[in-house]
């Protein structure tokens, strides 16, 4: 079936229920009425008009008006000449099928009752994403009665018997789907500054989200378990290229990949629980996004910042601080430093050496020849324990071997003493995360 | 007391009378394994020592003579005192060049240096000023054994 929009569709007695002693109108699922796909008011409204030209009708009050069906501006219980007669749709079920409209319920002596926005979403969802709206910003998230996109009445108002509220300063739409990207959607984004008995457009769709890295079961397990999102009330300095900064939510990534932060991140936005692993309270499904992907560099939402993330990630990431200030980590160079078997086990060295120092007497060879330094800023040396070492170097911000941000010629030295020879390879510290280094040794047979 | 490498100097300053080529390539090993030393240019490398076949049972204990070769201007400088110096194996310098430097004081050293049998190639033809083949099979016939 598909949404009526001709009254030709509405049957007295099947789908539309007249009861002009209680003044109800009531919509049932029958014939070509679907209540997801519902009826539009527009229809309804014509089918009122064609039962009122019959004289079985005429001793009751015409039950609603159209002030204009183009922007879904409908009242029931006055009629057109504003004459108030307290008709009303019967149920909430009713109410739930029409389409394409927002209304007012009026009291026989004119008291607005109810009001309801309708809401029409903007865009192509998954089929059967089921979104759900806020009327304030405060409140608890609602589902949308029906899944796959939004067209609702949502009532925004209510008197004293109706729900005693007036929410007609907000309405939020939220489009979060698994495995899609997300949408949400408010009153600003179609130049509205309330919401009231009219069609309000909310743009909400989704696409695939190609970054979504596992499904919700697996958001149980490593690292996912691990990867949690902290609110603060007071800034909390973290310093990027050396410069502190403040953010107000922490997420920790647990040594995951960006991909996989995002995933559980984009998880969390989907819990109807408290996502705060502080002491605060925030609700998942209205809480604002924190992350999002262009491309494969990952942007932090205004405020958002992420410990504990890989090192080789560290140079695809921007976070935006409390400031909206975008900040990027220097680029941090990475690669490994590769050995042959005569050069592994107790008792090696190893050592990156800048060939040329930018002083006297600093070059490879020379008594202050310098050793190349992490972005830890520890020097690359040690024992040979693996036949792969990882290594990284501070590309932007190093100036021990010379200008920063520029490449630099480096030795790499090894040596076991009665297993491999001393052995040297020369090399460039790009702007590369898989600089590799390799040192081969031929075997110490002279070693006494 | 031990062999003192100088790194600023490149001196390998002996601790002792006797001592070998591989004694002191291996000192060198230890001493480049230790602290920051690695960041010096290296003071030796080494050829031979592999063993020549280890299915014949004439040669299962055999190895191809060991070459410890000094480099980067390395040397190797006796015992600061008067003494008789021995050593032994194939100590040569990279390019040519005595392998030793005076001691610092005035002392007399009577430098041993004995080289054990070793298979040598002898370069022949090409461009530069080397005996023909014939030349050197002449030669060895023509000398006087004393």
């Amino acid at each position: 079936m598909a949404k009526i929009i001709s009254r030709s569709s509405l049957v007295i007695g099947s789908n539309l229920l007249i009861d002009e002693a209680n003044r109800t109108i009531q919509l049932v699922q029958a014939g070509a009425l679907v209540p997801k796909d519902g009826v539009t008011l527009q229809a309804l409204y014509s089918k009122l008009v064609d039962l009122w030209s019959t004289a079985s009708y005429q001793d009751s009050p015409f039950p609603m008006n159209t002030i204009d069906s183009l922007s879904g501006q409908y009242e029931v219980g006055v009629d057109a000449g504003g004459n108030f007669n307290g008709w009303k749709p019967l149920d909430d079920a009713t109410r739930n099928m029409l389409r394409d409209g927002g209304w007012s319920e009026y009291s026989s002596v004119g008291v607005l009752l109810r009001q309801y926005v309708g809401i029409v979403g903007l865009g192509s969802v998954s089929s059967g994403a089921q979104l759900w709206y806020q009327r304030t910003t405060s409140e608890a998230p609602i589902d949308f009665v029906y899944t796959d996109q939004a067209n609702q009445g949502v009532q925004v108002y209510g008197n004293a018997a109706n729900g005693n509220f007036d929410y007609r300063t907000h309405i939020k739409g939220y489009c979060r789907v698994q495995g899609y990207k997300y949408t949400e959607s408010t009153l600003a984004d179609t130049a509205k500054t309330a919401t009231g008995a009219f069609i309000v457009n909310l743009l909400l769709s989704n696409e695939l989200d190609a970054k979504i890295t596992a499904n919700d079961a697996a958001m149980s397990g490593a690292p996912y378990s691990g990867i949690t999102a902290t609110y603060y009330v007071a800034n909390q300095m973290r310093t990027i290229a050396g410069v502190s900064a403040p953010f107000r939510v922490v997420i920790n990534g647990n040594g995951a990949t960006l991909e996989q932060i995002y995933t559980k991140a984009q998880y969390l936005l989907r819990q109807s629980s408290d996502i705060d692993s502080g002491a605060g309270t925030v609700t998942g499904k209205t809480a604002a996004k924190l992350l999002n992907f262009l491309g494969d560099t990952l942007n932090t939402t205004t405020g958002v910042y992420i410990d504990n993330i890989l090192e080789a990630d560290a140079n695809r990431i921007v976070f935006t601080d409390q400031n909206g200030v975008q900040r990027t980590n220097t680029y941090t160079s990475a690669g490994t430093l590769n050995f042959n078997s005569n050069l592994v086990g107790a008792g090696s060295s190893y050592r990156l050496i800048f060939t040329t120092g930018p002083g006297a007497l600093d070059d490879y060879g020379e008594a202050g020849a310098i050793t190349v330094k992490n972005a830890s800023g520890a020097d690359i040396t040690g024992t040979i324990t693996a036949a792969s070492i990882a290594f990284n170097f501070n590309y932007d911000g190093d100036t021990l071997g010379g200008a920063a941000g520029t490449d630099k010629n480096v030795v790499l030295i090894g040596v076991r003493p009665g297993y491999g020879k001393f052995s040297l390879a020369e090399g460039i510290l790009t702007k590369s995360k898989t600089i590799s280094f390799s040192l081969t040794a031929e075997k110490d047979r002279a070693y006494i | 007391m031990a062999i003192l490498f100088d790194p600023v100097n490149r001196r390998i300053v002996l601790d002792r009378a006797t001592v070998s080529a591989a004694f002191l390539w291996s000192r060198w090993a230890d001493w480049s394994a230790t602290g920051d030393n690695l960041k010096y240019l290296p003071a030796f490398t080494q050829l031979g020592g592999d063993p020549l076949d280890n299915d014949d049972p004439l040669l299962a204990t055999a190895f191809a003579g060991s070459y410890v070769f000094l480099e980067n201007l390395w040397r190797v400088r006796p015992m600061e005192m008067d003494h008789d110096s021995e050593i032994t194996g194939q100590l040569v310098v990279r390019g040519g060049g005595n392998p030793f430097v005076r001691t610092l004081g005035n002392y007399q050293v009577n430098t041993k240096y004995t080289v054990p049998v070793a298979v040598q190639g002898i370069a022949t033809g090409g461009s530069g000023s080397y005996p023909t083949a014939e030349e050197i099979a002449t030669a060895v016939w023509a000398k006087m054994l004393p």
